[in-house]
């Protein structure tokens, strides 16, 4: 029966007072803001050529002019880390972004069809994540050759099926709501249908999918590097250098620290300001 | 006799459940309705009764099972959203909770102008002044157009449905539990505008409820249904004055009446049990195992609907009626009546409805705004 | 009135905000309940008729700030520390809600969860709640009650669930029931059933009610007294009788009138009550009511009325419909 649960104005009230804003979000906000700055503009920060070689002053300990430190070619590290931003964290996004892109329409179309379209494309998302994902990822990476365009390629294969998923799942749970019902009712269909009254609802839930993925992406960017896969020397871009610190690790402590710190910071940084997207929401 | 604007004959919808075993969920099981142009008819029953399904059968947002659909004459029933668009245009609803009916991001602006946008219309009524009138016919104003829907009061906010169910100057409205999500004070003020639309526009209705009182006020004809079929119909006054079918009457008696005197005295019908599950419907006539007086053939054979002899228009499906039950109407009915006999030494509301945003009463000249026309002509059932 | 049982005075509920006076959503409400007495709270959303209930228990939200005297047999049920309230809870005073299926828990059976509310309370065996368990489902009316014990909640109907329900806040024979719109979400057939099994109840257990309800006829049916709640305050109290065939206060008259549609024409306007309950941080100066009142005057803005009357006729309004008779204001409940 008209079962409505009004909830009392009262209640409704102590609810809203009880919101309040974070510190871990503005500190997150504040590191994503200096990334885009390191990755929009890395000459205008970077202190030095992060390529040129200045070998008599190779594995110099931090100073005022290296911050970091040099590398094994003399090169400051500061620089090469903040000029790899551009290939860490830009391919990271650009493969996030793009699998996402990919995999909304895919699991929208699947979602909206139904039935046996719907089974079908759904089978096809199976099948990819039924590979481990990384074993996909080196496989294709190895056979597409080297280099930070294989890998954003081998990564964004494996990252759509996950977005398609979800996008099928709200597009099916938002198909039930009383509002899109409503718009049918009145003759609101296909491509309107979707477009104003479920596209709006599922923001939320793709955007904190995509803030969080960004993290894991760094993460795999830069572990395939690592691997030797990804970019290659002189590139500067956070995996490599982790590589090539490996042989100085005893002698040059902070060879290692500045890229690691970076990834570290970075997907500290997303994942928190994933929460954030997830707690406020599209309100 | 021209025809009727919607004829539903034989309507039945079954639910299967995806990848459940078991029987599948019988919501409505062989519905026959008619409404004619400019007419209101009143659907009521309980939870599990299947008066929501008829209304998204009717507005066809689900497939029958089985049966047929026919609105002005033409055929509905398996016609596809692009070839139902004209239908839409002249076959709108409202429904029970409009912040959940609305789209939450929506303007007011945009929920108005939807209706003229997805039929292709432009002109003068899409513009912001053709929207303010729109507003100010169902009492509100033109100031709302910018505001979000979730900062609207309900009663608000279902004015707002209803203006948009208006926008595209519709010929049937079905209105399911439109009222029964809003405050008890702001519930009378929505009625009383379904009232002036109907009188101003000669709309006719498909109104929906669980309360037998509001739909018999506002309704010339009253369905009753129960798991799925209609047990009984006739003119309101007549299945208020004189119910014939044990449920019925057990729903009229249920309703509680503001008289204590009159509430704790009155000769009650109280069923035994929960309403049944659609999934389980019994056999012979569904509403026996609760029903006080069944008899070994309400077991085993259904009855059917039929019309009872020497009315005009009133039907029951009802092995023992009208003869066994028409006493225990009665009594029913004149227990509930001392409101009535009351109520008449009272004075009747002087005003017709008010809107409500602005406040206290929106003065009566508002109502020939509506479009007041000639009194309609209505076919004397 | 019978034996003093509960005894509420000057509740206040208001919610503090930073850079604001906080919102006020109980305003000085008092009223009493006798051993056995029924109770009716009516009131429309907005009302504080919920969070006047909660109080009552000490179930407001953190965020709610309480003020008044709550005293329980005599004991001031704020004072308490949560321990003992906790005993008082579910053992002397009981509580049921709109939505059974919220209150319930879906993970445990049914005789599980009542089981549990009785052994929460009393030192009894296993064997001797479930037998306990039993015979309560028997009580209010639940057919097969092994096997509704057994049951899920989500395997029952709304109406089993709220009997169900009742039977747990029968558990440990309280004195006092608290029902907040234990109807509301039911058919109204079913509805029928459960307001004559709480009616029941009463006469069996002696059990006092305390039933809140935007109804006018689920009032009428159980009421032997009538508090009206508009806005956060209190606006009338009366026996049922009084109120219903004489009410004072003009918004107690407007809901009984609109409440009435069966005697009206056929097709005629309803009456109606013009604009709308206001919200809690929009509320009128003076009389609370005034803004939507036919019989408002200029006082009524200015002035907020306070309740005045007799102990068991009370009204807060300037120009009520029928004034009451007698002299004082806000009696003592103590002597009924």
């Amino acid at each position: 029966m008209s079962g409505v649960a009004r909830m009392t104005s009262g209640l409704r009230v102590a609810r809203v007072i009880e919101r309040r804003p974070s510190f871990l979000i503005l500190f997150a906000a504040a590191v994503v803001l200096i990334l885009l700055a390191f990755a929009i503009a890395p000459g205008l920060i970077a202190t030095g050529d992060p390529i040129k070689l200045d070998v008599p002053n190779r594995l110099a300990p931090p100073s005022l002019g290296h911050p970091f430190g040099t590398d094994e070619g003399g090169r400051d590290i500061f620089s090469r880390v903040v000029f790899g931003t551009r290939n860490s964290l830009g391919i990271a996004v650009t493969v996030v972004l793009g699998s996402a892109l990919f995999g909304i329409l895919f699991g929208a179309v699947a979602g909206l069809a139904g039935g046996a379209v719907d089974e079908v494309l759904m089978r096809i998302v199976d099948l990819f994540l039924a590979f481990p994902a990384f074993v996909l990822a080196l496989a294709l990476a190895a056979s597409l050759g080297r280099g930070l365009g294989s890998i954003a390629l081998a990564l964004a294969i494996i990252w759509w099926p996950g977005y398609a998923r979800l996008v099928r799942g709200e597009i099916l749970a938002l198909r039930e709501q009383q509002h899109v019902e409503t718009a049918r009712a009145l003759g609101v269909r296909g491509l309107r249908l979707v477009r104003r009254h479920m596209l709006p609802f599922m923001t939320r839930s793709v955007n904190v999918r995509i803030t969080t993925d960004i993290g894991y992406a760094l993460v795999a960017v830069t572990a395939l590097s690592f691997l030797g896969l990804g970019a290659q020397s002189p590139t500067p871009e956070w995996g490599l250098l982790i590589r090539d610190s490996r042989s100085y690790f005893g002698s040059a402590w902070w060879y290692l620290l500045a890229p690691g710190f970076m990834v570290m910071l970075t997907t500290v940084a997303f994942s928190l300001i994933g929460d954030a997207v997830a707690e406020r929401g599209d309100r | 006799m021209p025809e009727p604007l919607l004829q539903v004959s034989g309507l039945s919808k079954a639910f299967v459940a995806r990848g459940q075993a078991g029987p599948p969920i019988r919501a409505v099981d062989g519905l026959d309705l008619a409404i004619d142009r400019g007419e209101s008819v009143g659907l009521v029953g309980e939870s599990g009764s299947g008066k929501s399904t008829v209304a998204r059968l009717v507005l066809r947002l689900i497939e029958p099972s089985a049966g047929q659909i026919e609105f002005d004459g033409r055929d509905i029933t398996r016609l596809g959203p692009a070839a139902l668009l004209p239908v839409r245009r002249r076959m709108q609803a409202v429904f029970q909770d409009p912040y959940a009916s609305l789209n939450a991001k929506f303007t007011i602006r945009d929920v108005l102008a939807e209706p003229f946008e997805v039929h292709g219309l432009r002109g003068a009524q899409r513009t912001d002044a053709g929207l303010t009138s729109l507003l100010e016919s169902v009492g509100l104003d033109g100031s709302l157009l910018g505001k979000r829907t979730h900062v609207l009061s309900g009663g608000q906010l279902q004015r707002v449905a209803i203006a948009r169910a208006l926008a595209l100057e519709p010929d049937f409205i079905v209105a399911d539990e439109s009222t029964s999500a809003l405050d008890v004070s702001v519930q009378a003020q929505i009625v009383n505008l379904f009232l002036s639309i109907q009188r101003a526009r000669h709309v006719a209705y498909l109104f929906i409820s669980h309360d037998l009182d509001l739909v018999g006020h506002v309704s010339d004809r009253i369905a009753v249904m129960y798991l799925g079929i209609v047990v009984e119909t006739a003119r309101s006054r007549d299945i208020l004055r004189r119910p014939l079918h044990p449920y019925t009457q057990a729903l009229i008696s249920a309703v509680p009446i503001p008289r204590p005197e009159l509430q704790r005295e009155r000769r009650r019908v109280l069923l035994k049990g929960d309403p049944p599950n659609a999934a389980a419907v019994p056999p012979g006539c569904r509403f026996h195992p609760r029903c006080p007086i069944a008899e070994a053939i309400c077991a085993t054979e259904i009855p059917p609907l039929r019309p009872v002899p020497g009315s005009d228009g009133h039907a029951v499906a009802c092995h023992l009626a009208p003869d066994r039950t028409e006493a225990s109407g009665r009594a029913i009915t004149e227990a509930a009546r001392g409101v009535a006999a009351r109520q008449s030494g009272a004075s009747q509301p002087a005003l017709p409805d008010a809107g409500d945003a602005r406040g206290p009463m929106a003065p009566p000249a508002k109502a020939p705004e509506i479009g007041q026309g000639s009194p309609p002509m209505r076919s004397d059932a | 009135m019978s034996e003093l049982l509960l005894r509420v005075d000057s509740l206040r509920v208001t919610f503090p905000r930073r850079h604001d006076a906080p919102l006020v959503a109980v305003d000085d409400v008092s009223f009493a309940v006798g051993q056995g007495d029924a109770l009716v709270i009516v009131g429309e959303s907005g009302s504080g008729k919920t969070l006047t209930a909660l109080s009552i228990l000490g179930l407001t939200p953190r965020t709610a700030a309480v003020s008044g005297t709550i005293s329980f047999e005599g004991t001031d049920l704020r004072a308490l520390p949560d321990r003992r309230l906790r005993e008082i809870r579910g053992r002397d005073i009981a509580m049921i809600y709109q939505d059974p299926m919220s209150a319930l828990d879906p993970v445990w059976s049914i005789g599980n969860q009542i089981s549990e509310a009785i052994r929460e309370h009393e030192r009894v065996s296993r064997a001797s709640a479930g037998a306990r368990t039993l015979s309560l489902l028997r009580r209010v009316g639940l057919p097969e009650p092994d096997r509704i014990a057994r049951a899920f909640p989500h395997e029952l109907s709304g109406g089993m669930r709220q009997r169900a329900l009742i039977a747990m806040a029968l558990a440990c024979s309280p004195k006092l029931l608290i029902a907040d719109e234990p109807t509301t979400a039911l058919d109204v057939t079913i509805q029928a059933q459960i307001l004559e099994l709480l009616k029941e109840l009463r006469r069996d257990l002696g059990l006092a009610i305390i039933l809140i309800t935007h109804n006018m006829g689920v009032a009428a049916d159980l009421a032997d007294r009538v508090l009206v709640m508009y806005a956060g305050h209190a606006v009338e109290t009366g026996t049922s009788s009084r109120i219903f065939s004489s009410p004072y206060h003009p918004y107690t008259d407007a809901l009984l009138r609109s409440a009435e549609i069966a005697g009206l024409d056929q097709k005629s306007p309803l009456v109606a009550i013009p604009g709308v309950p206001p919200p809690i941080d929009a509320r009128p100066t003076g009389c609370p009511f005034h803004p939507r009142c036919d019989r408002a005057q200029d006082d009524c803005s200015a002035v907020r009325p306070d309740l005045r009357g007799s102990p068991e006729a009370l009204v807060a309004c300037h120009h009520p419909i029928v004034e009451p008779s007698a002299l004082a204001r806000r009696p003592e409940m103590g002597d009924a």
